[in-house]
């Protein structure tokens, strides 16, 4: 078992390598030119600035930033290009020059030629290190262009929330599902089951930015019901500095309820739908007749007997979710402006603040891969037949 | 589920318990659309920056939000301008200081100069604004006084003191390095190469603790930033003994309230219920709907004053005059075209639907509220009748009975149809654009809708690649620099004359008006221009927006103006 986690996790390192590699190079290949975010100002008219200032500046921090360096170690270009045509930074000029080559190369636009431009180049710098960064190794992502400030240190505070939010749902829906799904598996035909499977896929259809509201306009408006404070996860004047981590927490309730509503309900009725029905396959099996028949009660059976059984489903469902811990939710944040990592990788991304969504796509690259190690592992935890294969 | 119920029944009394929670007295509560990348005194371009260095920092001068007119703020007078409008002698006041009280000096206005001019100052996006200063001359008897230099006249030489902070230099430079170089020496890069001193200076003035860390956030304004929860709120909060409070008649210097917190929220939902709840002070960003609505809720306005106030910016359709002829076609090169579209736009209609009638109609590049717009210039008004007229006489038939109409252009068949580029990120463009191929569909022409992400839609423009593009400029009370949007080489350097507008003699007018120190010559030259844009029509002018300002009538002394941010917050004062 040892040596089958050694080697999944000795694989995490080429893949990870190859999904950063590829993420990076097709970032920075999409439209637009970070630097003129970075460049322009607030003031749309009134200026003095020329365009002669603003390409000087370009070019003072795209050298500053590493950013004038060739993306990765190699490139596959036209054997009729130059080796140098990444230097060209300007999109027009970049499109005459290919226009140009299209027209004299001849049969060499149809040859391909590979390119070694070495280890200095944009990749191997934000792996190891280089002028602006110590490098994905030294957990150092690098700064965001826009604001100009260490990329762990923006996302660490987002984190913190949208861990806080998806472990806390994916816990909640587990537990509420199980019950409900145990529950529905116990008596099938039962009034409860019907009323229950019924609500739960009408709020399984609804869409969350609906219901975000729909809760708002409820138990945040002073025309209804004001029990729920509208927006934010904390007091207006914050914490103070003198409260202890409970005391914050219980402070923080009423404002995360209505979110956490948001994000646990649709889960609901996917997950104690997958539970009910994994029982009930269990349920006609030999081994619960037998159980059975030593006179235990029916609870007794389904919760200690068939739902061990009936986990790996539950298992698979909550692996795929575990990647969406760091990923957060854009539209719950936003209604409830919560401060999470699905509106930061938006507005890093609409921004081209490459350094932020590169370090997004990584952690979120690692979780998915430990997520199918964890997997695994609790796989083999339940079923040993799955261990003994493995090895 | 015994269980279950008690722990349910907890967290509701929890809830009743905590959310009764409120801000303390003397607290403004201000809704925050979005929240600035950084609170660093020169590098950072977001106006929520500049809206709270309003009352963290001071500058020479400031705008007068009364009457549109430069204030001296740090400065006894305005400036002494020589004839030749190149150097500006200025005189610190006096019992002015920082907050360790150090008198404020000439030393630190250079010091100020140097710290932006620095070239490995992270602040690009400002540097070209301070490239006219040539050097600062301080008076050798008194360091209160001193002369700026600027190598060419311009009309925004001394208007451009209002968006920089003066900073101290005590405080960013200790070991005052920058004060071993001059001016030019910081902006040349050979020269600089073999400084590390400056190098490093520039990394530490650079570093994360002078963008967001309260500590070292320091400004002679009298607030002071003392919390910044990241995506949630920043709060300021007023100085002790500040030597502000002796100068009350003037705006900059009064701190009413005792905290100003400005909470982030962007969900215009939510952003309602936080008022209805009074939870929110002032607002000045809730959407048309919401605030008409809110304006007309009895309940509400008892609690809130809720007004609308012009602004200088204003939305607008650019039309490409310099097609490649390939990609897109040559349909607006023609000025018939250009007039045409400008009257088939449904002006009314639009703001009815998309602004319940609030913004204003613009004719020309200057907003109807400044003192040098162009009262000669009369509104297109919409005319489908006189569009289809106009096309005709361009020679813009529908020859092969398409519903579109044509013309043989280079010898070659081209249809009136074409893409309107707007940003797919707001509703708002999307319904304008509609509204506008609708109402040209009535004249037999055909606009297809090209919603494009924020990148995408300035690298088109940018680039020319594009028929017809809607967005919005900001501007403020300064005198109007015309030469980014308009003059020819801002067109071919890809700047910011998408267009193509703008010849000779449209750029020599630009570079009077530039270089105009007389403040009446400098109205009838921008008169002037106005007339050549108006005449040319590169745009089709829709509207200035206007601010819905809210603001809770807890408290009084309130003014609203044109000027961002709208709303001078520290002039609010409690009700007693």
């Amino acid at each position: 078992m040892i040596r089958y986690v050694l080697k999944k996790i000795l694989w995490i390192i080429p893949t990870l390598f190859t999904v950063t590699g590829i993420g990076f190079v097709l970032l920075e290949n999409a439209p637009g030119d970070p630097l003129t975010q970075l460049i322009s100002s607030s003031q749309s008219s009134g200026g003095v600035k020329t365009t002669e200032d603003i390409e000087s500046q370009k070019t003072f921090w795209r050298q500053k930033l590493g950013l004038d360096l060739p993306l990765f170690y190699f490139s596959i270009i036209r054997l009729s290009e130059p080796d140098t045509l990444y230097k060209v930074y300007d999109e027009q000029k970049l499109q005459k020059i290919k226009t140009e080559i299209n027209q004299t190369g001849g049969f060499k636009n149809y040859v391909p030629k590979i390119v070694w431009y070495g280890f200095k180049n944009q990749y191997h710098c934000w792996l190891f290190g280089g002028s602006s960064s110590e490098g994905l190794i030294h957990g150092d992502f690098g700064i965001s262009t826009i604001k100009k400030e260490k990329v762990i240190s923006i996302l660490k505070d987002k984190l913190i929330w949208s861990v806080f939010f998806s472990t806390t749902s994916i816990c909640l829906a587990y537990i509420i599902s199980i019950a409900v799904g145990v529950k529905i598996a116990e008596n099938p035909t039962s009034k409860f089951t019907k009323v229950t499977q019924n609500f739960l896929f009408i709020l399984y259809s609804i869409p969350s930015f609906f219901i975000g509201i729909l809760l708002l306009m409820l138990f945040a408006n002073p025309d209804v019901l004001s029990i729920f404070p509208p927006s934010g996860i904390k007091p207006i004047e914050g914490y103070s500095n003198e409260d202890s981590l409970v005391s914050k927490f219980i402070e923080s309730i009423p404002y995360i309820i209505l979110p956490l509503i948001c994000y646990i309900y649709s889960s609901l009725a996917f997950i104690s739908k997958l539970t009910a029905t994994s029982i009930n396959a269990q349920l006609s099996l030999d081994y619960i007749k037998t159980a059975k028949a030593k006179g235990l009660s029916n609870k007794q059976v389904i919760w200690k007997h068939a739902l061990k059984n009936s986990a790996l489903p539950l298992i698979t469902t909550f692996t795929s979710m575990f990647p969406s811990i760091i990923g957060g939710s854009v539209i719950i944040e936003s209604i409830f402006t919560i401060p999470g990592m699905g509106l930061e990788t938006v507005k890093a991304i609409i921004a081209q603040d490459y350094p932020i969504v590169i370090a997004i796509l990584t952690l979120s690259s690692l979780l998915t891969i430990l997520s199918y190690l964890l997997a695994d592992i609790l796989y083999a935890c339940i079923d040993p037949r799955i261990r003994t294969q493995n090895i | 589920m015994k269980h279950f119920l008690y722990i349910i029944s907890v967290i509701i009394i929890c809830v009743l318990i905590f959310s009764c929670k409120k801000v303390q007295n003397n607290t403004l509560v201000v809704q925050l659309l979005s929240e600035p990348e950084d609170l660093h005194p020169t590098n950072g371009s977001s106006a929520v920056r500049a809206e709270l260095n309003l009352y963290t920092h001071l500058s020479l001068l400031r705008i007068n939000y009364e009457t549109g007119e430069l204030l001296p703020c740090l400065v006894k007078n305005l400036p002494l301008i020589s004839k030749d409008g190149l150097s500006y002698t200025y005189e610190i006041k006096e019992d002015i200081s920082w907050d360790n009280n150090s008198p404020i000096t000439a030393n630190d206005v250079l010091f100020t100069t140097k710290a932006n001019k620095c070239l490995y100052t992270n602040n690009p996006g400002f540097k070209p604004f301070w490239n006219n200063i040539k050097n600062i001359i301080i008076d050798p008897i008194n360091n209160k006084k001193f002369t700026i230099l600027m190598k060419r006249p311009y009309i925004l030489n001394t208007w451009f003191w209002t968006d920089f902070p003066i900073i101290q230099e005590f405080f960013y430079d200790k070991s005052k390095i920058l004060s071993k170089y001059t001016i030019e020496q910081l902006s040349d890069s050979s020269f600089l190469k073999s400084k590390s001193e400056v190098k490093q200076w520039a990394n530490d003035f650079n570093s994360p603790k002078y963008n967001n860390d309260v500590n070292f956030l320091s400004g002679a304004g009298p607030y002071k930033v003392t919390k910044w929860d990241k995506g949630i709120s920043i709060t300021l909060e007023k100085k002790q003994n500040h030597w502000t409070k002796d100068c009350q008649e003037n705006w900059y210097c009064q701190a009413n309230p005792n905290k100003i917190i400005f909470k982030l929220n962007n969900n215009n939902a939510s952003a309602v219920l936080e008022l209805k709840n009074g939870l929110v002070d002032v607002s000045t960003v809730i959407d048309y709907a919401s605030f008409t609505e809110l304006s007309h809720d009895e309940k509400f306005t008892k609690k809130y004053v809720t007004e609308l106030a012009n602004t200088y910016n204003y939305t607008y359709v650019a039309m490409n005059m310099k097609p490649d002829g390939k990609k897109h076609q040559k349909l607006f090169s023609d000025i018939n075209v250009r007039k045409a579209m400008a009257l088939l736009t449904p002006y009314e209609q639009i703001n009815k639907t998309l602004y319940e009638n609030h913004n204003i109609r613009m004719v020309g590049p200057i907003s109807p509220t400044k003192v040098d717009f162009n009262t000669d210039l009369k509104k297109i008004d919409y005319n489908i009748e006189k569009a289809k007229i106009i096309l005709k006489q361009a020679g813009w038939e529908d020859t092969d009975n398409d519903q579109i109409l044509d013309k043989i252009i280079d010898g070659k068949k081209v249809k009136l149809e074409f893409s309107i580029n707007f940003m797919a990120s707001s509703k708002i463009w999307d319904d304008l654009a509609k509204q506008l191929a609708e109402s040209m569909s009535k004249a037999n022409i055909y606009a297809m809708l090209n919603p494009l992400d924020y990148n995408s839609f300035v690298n088109a423009v940018t680039t020319h690649d594009f028929d017809m593009s809607l967005s919005a400029w900001q501007s403020s009370a300064s005198p109007e620099d015309f030469s980014q949007l308009w003059y020819s080489s801002s067109w071919s350097n890809n700047g910011l004359n998408f267009t193509g507008f703008g010849n000779s003699k449209s750029d020599a007018l630009i570079d009077s008006i530039n270089t105009s120190i007389n403040e009446s010559t400098r109205i009838n030259l921008s008169k002037r221009f106005q007339k050549l844009v108006y005449d040319e029509q590169p745009y089709i002018f829709l509207f200035t927006q206007t601010r819905r300002v809210i603001v809770s009538k807890k408290w009084e002394d309130l003014h609203i103006y044109a000027e961002y941010p709208g709303v001078l917050l520290n002039t609010l004062k409690l009700k007693n």
